[in-house]
């Protein structure tokens, strides 16, 4: 593998409710698809000729993936082990319901703890499963790697290439299509070469 | 909640040449300043008017800073807090030359190492002194913009979110692309991105 790109999927209607999506099924929204297809036109452009591209089961990460693989004119693979962290019971819950039955989890959350709350998917959990299926792929991929995962998924996998403590947010969360960059070290070890990019801001080169 | 943005200068003719610059004070010429502008388009786009813009001494860091207030308005501060390192007796070679010349302390760097050369500014001293410029300016209503170079704004980054210097987990933000720090109210730093305006 050459480079390891992570993107986010496009827009839903439970992001702009601000609700927890986890592991329930939640297709994009029309903005979404839009935000898939200009993604799709800059990356295609970026990413190696012979790129894999890679992503979670549910079908918000799989539609944005497919935008890129019909502009690169190659399938994307399916690895469930790239899913959101699991919500538990904070899955489709309004901000508000969350603060007010949750007042004490919610703070703990928002501390980048664990909540406690049934069927939450600590840091831990998510960052193993994450880093095992990208270095599952990378080993096989003979160019670039392109991952489509989701907004928890993908900062505590990067976090978890990296090594980074889960104790803090060192690093922010992606934006709907907005990617990141890495690079894997001769020595093993992976830095951050670029991180919540997006379409409008790449530069294109000489006189754009 | 708010955030700096670290800006890296536009390229000077000695960038594009592969040559260290350190505290060799190059200036921009009409590419660089065309790249700066680019950039500083987007970032008045997204940050608008009123921005705090702060600046490196070296020319090449306050040339690019320029170009931000022709748009946004207000003086450029200089401050030192976000110099370049010293390269020492590196500055004004090309980097093949230092890698044939130098090879021991070339590989001291690239596993994120102080090379041993004479003059050299070390890289703790270098990420203590960014980091704590940015927390004097830092401010929780209003954003900045902070022109500075590669190490620094790499170096500062690792200090926010309590990296060690020797650490490898971020890369260079590129010649006049941005990273962008964000401080939340408990005063812990994350990372909101990296490389904005980059290929």
């Amino acid at each position: 593998m050459t480079r390891l790109f992570i993107v986010r999927h496009g827009e839903t209607e439970w992001n702009t409710l601000g609700l927890l999506q986890g592991t329930s099924d939640i297709p994009l929204s029309p903005l979404g698809r839009e935000q898939a297809a200009r993604m799709a036109a800059t990356l295609s452009e970026l990413v190696s000729p012979d790129a894999v591209l890679v992503s979670s089961h549910l079908s918000r990460a799989l539609d944005t993936g497919k935008a890129l693989g019909a502009a690169l004119g190659t399938d994307v693979a399916v690895d469930a082990r790239l899913r959101e962290r699991a919500y538990g019971v904070w899955e489709g819950i309004t901000p508000e319901e969350r603060e007010r039955r949750w007042p004490r989890e919610v703070a703990a959350w928002h501390a980048h703890g664990n909540p406690g709350i049934e069927g939450f998917e600590v840091h831990e959990q998510v960052a193993a499963r994450m880093v095992a299926a990208i270095n599952d792929h990378a080993q096989k991929a003979p160019g670039d790697l392109v991952v489509f995962t989701h907004g928890s998924s993908a900062r505590i996998g990067m976090m978890g290439l990296l090594g980074l403590s889960f104790e803090h947010r060192t690093l922010g969360n992606l934006g709907n299509t907005c990617w990141s960059r890495l690079r894997h070290r001769p020595d093993g070890r992976w830095t951050l070469e670029r991180h919540n990019v997006w379409a409008d801001v790449v530069y294109v080169g000489g006189g754009a | 909640m708010s955030s700096i943005v670290l800006w890296r200068h536009a390229p000077t003719p000695a960038n594009e040449g592969g040559r260290v610059q350190g505290l060799l004070d190059v200036e921009l010429d009409a590419a660089g300043i065309a790249r700066a502008a680019w950039a500083a388009e987007r970032l008045a786009a997204r940050y608008g008017e009123g921005l705090r813009v702060y600046s490196s001494p070296l020319r090449r860091a306050v040339q690019t800073a320029q170009a931000l207030t022709a748009i946004v308005g207000g003086e450029v501060t200089v401050d030192h807090a976000f110099a370049q390192r010293s390269y020492g007796v590196w500055e004004g070679l090309t980097w093949d030359e230092v890698r044939r010349d130098w090879p021991q302390q070339w590989r001291q760097r690239e596993a994120g190492l102080d090379p041993d050369i004479p003059g050299w500014d070390g890289q703790e001293a270098v990420a203590a002194r960014v980091l704590a410029g940015l927390e004097r300016i830092w401010d929780p209503e209003v954003p900045a913009v902070v022109v500075s170079h590669g190490s620094p704004i790499t170096l500062g980054l690792l200090a926010a979110i309590g990296e060690p210097a020797s650490s490898v987990v971020l890369g260079r933000v590129p010649h006049a692309a941005a990273a962008v720090a964000t401080r939340v109210d408990s005063g812990a730093w994350h990372i909101e991105a990296f490389g904005l305006g980059a290929d």
